[in-house]
């Protein structure tokens, strides 16, 4: 055959893609398919150019890889053979019980971890993504604009534009207000439940997809009294005869008024985002709060859904024309359109309104952690068989001089690692299971793995087989390809190549290890420091209650009573909310010497009464607070140190601020608290006197007398406001609640840290043992010629511990570099420190050191005539 | 007869027909210049090797070209069946064609 190629033709195809055909396809197909891919090559040159030629070149390489190019032989030989190696895998595994079980046990802690989060990624995936009409489904958010052309997201948008919006645009087919969910007391004769609801519109189940088991949806649009409420409160009211009995009932909402069960709807399912338990109708909400229905208040959040075929592009910008021409001045707000389904594991935006994150990057963070655990424990695997490589080399040999070919040793070992992985995957499905209870603990969701669900399986089946190609493929490769002749002479093929790998492997490793851990350790130095930083505001012993109309009637009364009762420091009005998590504000506040041109700047609202700072231990930096009985200070204001820097005002006090169209003199200004969370800076903020307008009331218990505190509240609002349903949530347990998934990452954090060093360790001792048992002739000289057994030790250990300490090295700057950035999500953080990579790096030499030195130890002991007289 | 014959397999069996030296290149040669379509190779070997499978063409080894570097060629040819079928696909043709009552060309 004339191998030569034609001088003239100065192109040739790409190398790579001709030596990857020549790798996958069998020798008796080359010469039609290399041959005709070659020809066309010159015939394609000739037509488009070198370029198109090589691309199409490589385009048909990788389409004529499918199994009809591959060599036959491997699947005709495959069946009968199985069974073999089946038995094989198993004797093999029988006979090395300490490695088999090395391997397992660190396969079995793996896969449970990852089986875990994958039920966990899945479920946070889905949420949100189960409605019918999820392709149309959007959310409706507002855009600030803030200095040189950036802009800030804002959830609220104006309640008349998505009504606009759904009766001026065609593309727009309705509009879903999304109120805020609260916690709210509803009674029905004796009973009494307290539960999470809302109000909102029947497009809200026209277009989500929460089915309605009993009565008719379409009155909660027509009757302004009219309530939904969800299967589990119907039985709770009505018990299980709620299908006959519910429907026209009425329940009362406190606070709110008398409401008719027009429509009982089946449960939220759990991978909803939203959870209610009653919806009443809009109508009733705007009719006691009509400041929804001005352009300028942006207190609602809402969703669209859109026509069929509408682009939500040309919607969005629609919906702004709408917004621009209801607003004046030259910073004008807009909007934009994100999909509901991924509103929630979306939902950052940077300043160009471009979505880059949310939750998502927890769900990242921790697929990747389950995945580098799977990792570590797959290194274990590889090291361990190629590591023992020499001890298999002669079967080897004498199977390829029966005749087998490489392909069927590569088979072979690969059932063994596959037979390794089954077992492992079955005992981790245990493991899972057992854990589950505790994971749903942790994550506070209802997880369960559903062993009906072939989607189930099949991701069973996607973790076996990647588990056993990353485990098996490369000790497979290395012992199939040793040479009959050289190994059944007894050479020990050169290893150099799969040493270094190990080596390799091993630093990666403690490198993967030490990451985890230092997370783990900067992830909760980082929760403890939010936890007790000094917010510049005492949360501690505070109960807050919120303020139904009964207790604003008796308030004079309930306040004498309660500040004489046992246990009860002090009370205050205050809100809306919390003063740790304030969340009205306005733009439109204007003083002396503010320019147009700084942009738009929001400050945060708050009413409460004169002894507010009292209740909450802040501190004033200038002038005064309010006065009890003092009437002229309804025109005044508070503000706090970040405002009046904000606004640049040098002595400020006794000076005139526009606060909403109204003249308000400054009377005193505060220190700063963090009134958002420590994701946020502080915020510029007035407080006014109002305590009308205030939500809730604080009640602060006397320190340590909390229990007491609590006994008296119950019986002073039983005595003097006995209709209320007393209820009360510690501002602290609320503040805690902000950083639910910090805490959360911090635990999950621990158990990957500990897994980690634990499985990586698991696979030290495994190669360490090998190579003390290898190593046990050349032990047993030294030791009669007079080493010492310190000297064995080190020599033993020495390996090793440079290796894990390479790992470590590599592992700090790693670390701190990935760590530096999960710091920069939070606008007040601890900074990194050396003891946080010194205390894990100390802590992995010390276990790995252990880990070597015990068999270090023991092999030194060794009588050296057990293991010089076996020849 | 050839009643899984679809339009492709049917347009590649004629090329086999017409061209000389019938292999996958100088098919699909063929088949782009007499229908102004595009084939990939591996399209065409796809096609070839179905047909050979239905018994309408047979295949030899022929020679290597340094067009080819070195490999050597696939050479097609119809079978007499192959014949059979698609003459018998033209009669079926024709008559349908008779068929149809305002045909004016």
């Amino acid at each position: 055959m004339d191998k030569k190629k034609p001088d003239k033709l100065s192109s040739t195809p790409p190398k790579w893609a001709s030596r990857f055909l020549e790798w996958y396809c069998a020798p008796e197909l080359l010469d039609e398919i290399e041959g005709d891919l070659y020809e066309a090559f010159f015939i394609r040159v000739k037509k488009y150019g070198q370029r198109k030629a090589q691309l199409l070149y490589i385009k048909e390489v990788l389409l004529f890889c499918k199994p009809s190019s591959f060599e036959k032989s491997k699947s005709t030989i495959m069946p009968s053979l199985f069974g073999n190696y089946c038995k094989i895998a198993a004797r093999n595994l029988f006979k090395q019980k300490g490695y088999s079980l090395i391997n397992i046990a660190g396969l079995t802690i793996a896969l449970s971890v990852t089986l875990l989060m994958l039920l966990w990624v899945q479920d946070e995936w889905s949420t949100d993504k189960f409605h019918s009409n999820s392709d149309r489904l959007f959310l409706l958010k507002r855009t600030i604009p803030l200095d040189a052309g950036k802009v800030d997201i804002y959830r609220g948008v104006p309640y008349p534009l998505l009504m606009a919006a759904q009766n001026e645009l065609p593309e727009v087919e309705k509009f879903i207000p999304l109120g805020q969910s609260s916690e709210m007391t509803l009674k029905r004769g004796k009973q009494i439940f307290r539960t999470q609801g809302t109000f909102a519109n029947v497009g809200y189940f026209e277009s989500f997809s929460f089915p309605i088991l009993a009565g008719d949806i379409s009155e909660l649009g027509e009757k302004k009294e009219a309530i939904a409420i969800s299967e589990t409160l119907a039985n709770k009211f009505f018990g299980n005869i709620w299908q006959s009995t519910a429907i026209g009932e009425t329940i009362t909402i406190s606070n709110v008024g008398d409401f008719l069960v027009t429509a009982v709807y089946k449960d939220f399912p759990p991978n909803s985002s939203i959870q209610q338990d009653f919806i009443y109708t809009i109508d009733n909400f705007i009719k006691r709060n009509n400041w929804v229905l001005d352009w300028g208040n942006s207190g609602m959040q809402g969703a669209l859904l859109l026509a069929e075929g509408a682009n939500p592009t040309d919607v969005a910008q629609k919906i702004e024309k709408l917004y621009l021409a209801k607003q004046q001045g030259t910073f004008k707000e807009g909007c934009i359109l994100q999909k509901f389904g991924d509103g929630y594991l979306y939902g950052q935006f940077d300043d160009q309104a471009n979505v880059i994150g949310g939750r998502i990057e927890y769900v990242q963070m921790f697929s990747i952690a389950a995945l580098l655990l799977l990792i570590i424990s797959c290194i274990n695997f590889v090291n361990l068989a190629t590591a023992r490589a020499s001890k298999r080399a002669k079967e080897v040999g004498v199977r390829k001089t029966i005749g087998a070919g490489k392909n069927s040793l590569i088979t072979q070992f690969m059932v063994e690692a596959g037979l390794i992985t089954v077992i492992s995957v079955g005992l981790g499905i245990f493991l899972a299971q057992k854990a589950l209870p505790n994971v749903q603990l942790i994550t506070e969701k209802m997880l369960h793995f559903d062993y009906s669900s072939p989607m189930f399986w099949a991701s069973i089946f996607i973790v076996i087989i990647l588990t056993t190609l990353l485990s098996g493929a490369y000790p497979a490769f290395v012992l199939s390809s040793f040479r009959p002749i050289a190994v059944l002479k007894g050479k020990i093929p050169s290893q150099s190549g799969s040493i270094g790998l190990r080596k390799g492997l091993v630093i990666i490793q403690f490198v993967l290890a030490l990451l985890l851990v230092v997370g783990a350790f900067v992830i909760k130095e980082q929760v403890q420091y939010i936890q007790n930083k000094n917010l510049g505001i005492n949360k501690d012993n505070l109960m807050m209650i919120e303020k139904e109309e009964l207790i604003s009637a008796k308030y004079e009364a309930l306040k004498n009573e309660l500040l004489q009762a046992e246990g009860i420091e002090n009370l205050t009005l205050a809100g809306p909310r919390s003063p740790i998590d304030m969340q009205a504000s306005t733009g439109g506040v204007s003083w002396e010497g503010k320019k147009e041109e700084d942009g738009h700047q929001e400050f945060q609202i708050f009413w409460t009464e004169p002894n507010f700072l009292d209740v909450f231990d802040i501190t004033l930096a200038e002038g005064r607070f309010y006065r009890e009985g003092a009437t002229q200070d309804t025109n005044s204001i508070v503000l706090n140190k970040k405002a009046i820097e904000v606004m640049g005002l040098t002595d400020p006090i006794g000076k005139t601020i526009q606060w909403w169209r109204k003249p308000r003199q400054i009377i005193g200004v505060i220190e700063d608290f963090h009134n958002q969370s420590l994701y946020d800076e502080i915020q510029p903020l007035g407080i006014l006197l109002d305590p009308e307008n205030a939500s809730s009331l604080f009640v602060k218990a006397k320190a340590g007398e909390v229990k007491t505190a609590v006994a008296s509240l119950q019986s002073v609002f039983n005595k003097v406001v006995p209709e209320v349903y007393l209820h009360y949530n510690f501002v602290d347990t609320e503040y805690q609640q902000q950083y639910k998934s910090e805490v959360l990452t911090g635990t999950l954090a621990n158990y990957f840290a500990i897994i980690s060093i634990l499985i990586a360790c698991l696979g030290l001792l495994g190669l360490s043992t090998f190579l003390a048992e290898q190593k046990s002739k050349e032990i047993g000289i030294r030791k009669v010629l007079g080493a010492s057994i310190g000297n064995l030790i080190g020599l033993l250990s020495k390996d090793f511990l440079l290796l894990v300490g390479a790992g470590l090295l590599i592992g700090i700057p790693v670390s701190w570099y990935l760590l530096n950035g999960w710091l920069t999500n939070f606008a007040y953080t601890i900074e990194l420190k050396w003891w946080m990579f010194a205390i894990p790096v100390v802590i992995a030499i010390i276990i790995a050191g252990l880990t070597i030195g015990i068999q270090a130890v023991r092999a030194a002991l060794n009588n050296p005539i057990d293991a010089l007289t076996s020849e | 007869m050839a009643k899984n014959l679809g339009h492709l397999e049917e347009s590649v069996l004629l090329m086999v027909m017409i061209v000389e030296e019938a292999y996958g290149v100088s098919v699909a040669e063929a088949y782009e210049k007499q229908t102004d379509n595009s084939i990939s190779i591996p399209a065409i070997h796809t096609v070839l090797k179905r047909l050979e499978a239905k018994g309408l063409i047979k295949s030899s080894m022929g020679e290597a070209t340094p067009e080819r570097g070195g490999r050597r060629k696939r050479i097609f040819e119809a079978t007499p069946y192959g014949y059979k079928v698609i003459a018998q696909i033209r009669k079926n043709r024709t008559h349908l064609w008779s068929l149809i009552p305002k045909l004016d060309i």
